[in-house]
């Protein structure tokens, strides 16, 4: 759909734009930019999602709509596979995430992925700053184009 | 002639030899370059009894970068290295693009086409942007503008101008793409490996 290229093809000249504007001793920085841009755009996104919602009973309720729902409004498909220890690490996984499925399946441009999946983490964490829930969230590929988002739950 | 007829015959009892061993060679009256007019002489013979094959494919850009190269079935080795071959290629493509349009009799429409000589056919397909979609088959084989419009939108489009990685103006290295222009093109009815290749 013609919504779905513009955003698609903005992320892209997104991520090509902070790495070639990065001068040499910033390039570990252009992760955190991407991450930060995800995380406002996240945060004012479930504002809009979660509208008509009523409360999340409990932590893994609101992961389950980040898994269904979210995920569903955001890339259109819904997480495969979601996993828990219960101590608050949860594991996401998309077995055909939006942004690497064009790339390639197996082992090609496997070391640039990382760049493309920073502003899907920092979407993912302020939508859940926004719900109240504070996290860590980091992303490994092993194989495209299915990737694993794991989320940390920060407790004090 | 004799053959000729006989051929005619057979066809619509078995597939016969002579029908697959038959590289069109023989029809009468075919021209080199069928450019503007549209009339196929090989579709009197019905698809299933005659093999259609696919040799190769080239892909250039505007500016005559060759994108991506690949073959299946060809039979002759070219004399010249893989760039001269290119730039030939797409040397050729652009004068006679321009002497058609030059030298039409009438008002045209969609400009070249295809020509084809007695052993190969070429198909041409230029989207607006540019791009070139150029394919040899063989004669048996009726127009392939609408299977070059699919493989620009559905698997160019898809694996290459989606692909952050893919810089539009380089030769294309996504595995992706060669995958499945490959499979794309092993699953046409018009791609039949010949009988002893």
């Amino acid at each position: 759909m013609a919504d779905e290229a513009v955003f698609e093809f903005l992320h892209m000249e997104m991520v090509a734009h902070i790495h070639r504007e990065a001068l040499k001793d910033e390039k570990d920085q252009c992760i955190s930019k991407l991450e930060a841009l995800g995380f406002r755009v996240g945060q004012s996104l479930i504002e809009r999602f979660t509208r008509e919602c009523s409360r999340f009973k409990d932590e893994l309720d609101t992961m389950k709509f980040l898994c269904k729902e979210f995920w569903g409004l955001v890339y259109k498909k819904q997480i495969d596979n979601l996993r828990t220890n219960h101590q608050g690490v949860y594991v996401l996984q998309d077995n055909k995430f939006k942004f690497l499925v064009q790339m390639s399946t197996g082992k090609q441009y496997m070391e640039s992925a990382p760049k493309y999946l920073a502003f899907p983490c920092g979407m993912i964490r302020g939508a859940l700053s926004n719900l109240g829930v504070n996290c860590i969230v980091t992303a490994e590929v092993s194989a495209m184009p299915a990737c694993k988002f794991q989320i940390q739950i920060q407790r004090n | 002639m004799g053959t000729d007829q006989n051929r005619r015959r057979k066809v619509g009892l078995f597939p016969s030899k002579a029908a697959a061993q038959g590289s069109g060679n023989s029809i009468p009256n075919k021209n080199c370059c069928s450019a503007l007019s549209r009339t196929k002489f090989t579709s009197q013979f019905s698809d299933s009894t005659v093999k259609m094959t696919i040799y190769n494919f080239y892909l250039f850009d505007r500016n005559g970068t060759c994108l991506y190269y690949v073959d299946w079935n060809r039979k002759k080795q070219m004399t010249m290295s893989k760039e001269e071959e290119f730039k030939l290629m797409y040397g050729m493509i652009f004068s006679i693009k321009s002497f058609v349009s030059r030298l039409s009799p009438t008002d045209m429409k969609d400009g070249f086409l295809n020509y084809s000589t007695s052993k190969y056919k070429l198909h041409f397909f230029e989207t607006p942007s540019g791009l070139k979609f150029i394919m040899n088959t063989d004669l048996s084989v009726g127009s392939m503008k609408d299977v070059l419009h699919q493989m620009f939108s559905s698997i160019y489009v898809e694996y290459v101008v989606k692909n952050p990685l893919c810089s539009l103006d380089q030769p294309i290295t996504s595995e992706l793409f060669k995958n499945k222009l490959d499979e794309f093109v092993r699953a046409l009815p018009q791609f039949a490996v010949k009988a002893g290749t």
